[in-house]
């Protein structure tokens, strides 16, 4: 990152290169759509690139970039929950994130058929899990099991103290525990689908 | 799933299963002390219970594991790299211009002892703003174009005209004819030339050849068969770009003439819908009101599930619809309306939203008709022409204000929503320290 402070564009390239496909992770599981996600990703990057100037030596980058991250991905949820007066489904889609609670709870039911999941499904089970949390436990898991941030970073990342994020973390964990228990327990996915072509 | 606060900062401690909950994440995570690891390793010797709970804590984080791995995308590293340059030159452009005006400040001086010099030069700088007019009047818009090619497709575009702005309707129109523009300009008012002049001295520290690219622009326009409209498309066809994402329109960009035309025939059509949606009149909305009614006769088993303690409240049909499509989705994983309910719907609806879905393929026909459902869900309550105050106050509220009543059956609502719009009034006069009284 000095040298990206010092306008070195080689060295901007590979923070690129090295960044890029972890914020888009992160971000694709913030904001839902992958296209908003990778325009966010761009945006935290000309922001990088315009601050580079205030980064001081000593601070871990990877807290400062995802903290950056964190204020873009909060401003376009806001701005889009402004923009929406209502919400719309998209049944046609993967990408559909409204449903998701409501086939979730169907889901759990226990008079349900149950199969064992693929495991393509199980991945769509466990993304739609997390987009049930909310964006700040989302954030936060996603910081602590695919960035490997300690409690500390996490909080410098949010601008949390690492009691809260002790407390955030555990109240996410708990979350994704309750609405994945069931598939855990029974290898069980939204048993209706079992009529539509199981194998 | 119970309702979390985010911000709380205290763990309850005298919740013994919170605060383990707690204890076993921050283990999970390597964050205890020694101390602490070694209280809790103790104590999972003795508790199988405690056990039980981390290996099915620690399954729930390895399930984590399954969510997909993001590849690295060159082509948006290459979209970034090439951002943040254009960042930069727009950027040192700023400083050069702040620079070029004070160099004109001290030019302007020198200007000043030579008129006659002077004269000659705005003569011709007149003619050439005469000429470029038409231009100037759509500088903007026509920089955004990405080729010219596209100028002869856009009357094929049915519909576009729906991205036109009031602001584009009701732009001062340049004349396209060259002798009626002297005196166009002579009657401008001195602020639409400063607009002008200013736009073209942006226009002036163009490349040559980008001027030219943006004269033939309108040369092409202007050889249409009606220039005025051909303008008015152009001046769409950019909304439409600037309406996406950046990579939205890069992929449509990139794509050859005949696709990108049926791609932005797609999002106009998902335009069309969401206008519907926004702006649904009272027709359509009863449409699909008197549609829910039909089909849960055909579909008692969708009333059922409600449970036998709930049954069927007036204004409900909608929402219990709704909850029968997404569980008839979950059983087949296909579409959530059959053939001939969408025909049925089709017969209430209006003849705008029948001519939209005629022009829909048969994928997007469904989920356009999910959308509109569930705009009728969303506005379809407390719109009676009578409670219009009511309905008014309605739009005021926060989403959880607006859920207590959403759950009242509309006779509820509304002596509920009267009883508040009463003692509003009272508050309000009170305010105005007693100027109004409640009656009023």
């Amino acid at each position: 990152m000095l040298r990206v402070r010092d306008d070195d564009a080689e060295a901007f390239a590979e923070l690129v290169m090295n960044y890029q496909p972890r914020l888009q992770r992160i971000l694709q599981h913030l904001v839902g759509e992958r296209d908003t996600a990778d325009d966010l990703v761009q945006d935290v990057f000309l922001r990088v690139y315009r601050a580079r100037k205030t980064y001081v030596p000593g601070a871990k980058f990877s807290t400062w970039i995802f903290r950056i991250a964190n204020n873009v991905a909060s401003n376009a949820v806001r701005d889009r929950s402004r923009r929406r007066e209502y919400q719309m489904v998209d049944f046609s889609g993967s990408q559909q994130a409204i449903p998701a609670m409501d086939q979730l709870a169907v889901a759990s039911s226990s008079a349900m058929p149950v199969r064992r999941l693929e495991g393509t499904e199980r991945a769509e089970m466990v993304r739609q899990a997390l987009n049930s949390l909310s964006e700040r436990q989302r954030m936060a898991l996603l910081l602590s099991k695919f960035e490997g941030l300690s409690y500390q970073e996490i909080a410098d990342t949010m601008g949390m103290t690492t009691k809260a994020v002790r407390s955030l973390l555990s109240r996410s964990r708990e979350n994704l525990r309750q609405i994945l228990q069931p598939y855990m327990e029974h290898g069980a996915q939204p048993p209706g689908e079992e009529s539509g072509g199981a194998k | 799933m119970k309702d979390v606060d985010d911000t709380q900062e205290h763990w309850v401690v005298d919740d013994h299963s919170d605060s383990d909950q707690e204890l076993l994440t921050a283990f999970l995570d390597g964050e205890l002390t020694a101390e602490e690891n070694a209280q809790l390793q103790q104590r999972l010797a003795s508790d199988p219970k405690l056990k039980n709970q981390l290996e099915s804590m620690r399954s729930t984080w390895n399930m984590l594991d399954e969510l997909p791995q993001t590849p690295a995308d060159i082509k948006l590293t290459q979209t970034t790299m090439e951002l943040v340059a254009l960042d930069i030159r727009t950027q040192q452009k700023k400083r050069r211009t702040s620079w070029w005006l004070l160099s004109l400040g001290t030019v302007l001086v020198g200007v000043l002892g030579g008129l006659l010099l002077a004269n000659f030069h705005v003569q011709r700088e007149r003619n050439n703003l005469l000429r470029d007019l038409p231009v100037l009047a759509n500088f903007q818009v026509f920089r955004e174009l990405d080729s010219v090619d596209i100028l002869s497709e856009l009357p094929k575009l049915k519909n576009l005209e729906i991205f036109l702005k009031e602001s584009d309707v009701n732009r001062v129109r340049v004349p396209m004819d060259s002798d009626a523009r002297e005196a166009w300009l002579a009657q401008s008012t001195p602020e639409r030339l400063q607009e002008l002049a200013d736009v073209k001295s942006h226009f002036d520290r163009l490349p040559e050849n980008e001027r030219e690219k943006l004269r033939n622009v309108h040369q092409k326009i202007a050889a249409s068969e009606d220039p005025v409209q051909t303008t008015d498309l152009v001046r769409a066809y950019i909304n439409l770009l600037r309406s996406l994402t950046t990579n939205e329109r890069a992929k449509l960009l990139d794509k050859p003439m005949d696709q990108r035309i049926e791609g932005l025939q797609g999002v106009i059509q998902r335009k069309r819908v969401a206008n519907l949606a926004q702006n649904m009149t009272d027709q359509d909305k009863e449409a699909f009101r008197q549609w829910a009614r039909d089909l849960l006769w055909e579909r008692p088993d969708w009333l059922m599930v409600r449970g036998p303690n709930e049954g069927l409240r007036p204004g409900d049909e909608l929402r219990i619809v709704v909850q029968g499509l997404f569980r008839r989705r979950m059983e087949t994983g296909g579409s959530p309306l059959d053939t001939s309910e969408i025909n049925k719907l089709r017969n209430y609806l209006s003849d705008q939203a029948n001519e939209i879905l005629d022009d829909a393929n048969e994928s997007e026909i469904d989920f356009t008709l999910t959308q509109w459902i569930f705009a009728a869900m969303a506005r379809g309550r407390l719109k009676d022409p009578d409670f219009k105050e009511l309905a008014d106050m309605y739009d005021t509220f926060s989403d959880t204000e607006r859920e207590i009543y959403d759950w009242m059956t509309p006779g509820e609502a509304k002596t509920a929503l009267t009883r508040k719009y009463r003692s509003r009034i009272v508050e309000d006069g009170m305010r105005d320290g007693g100027r109004r009284s409640p009656e009023q």
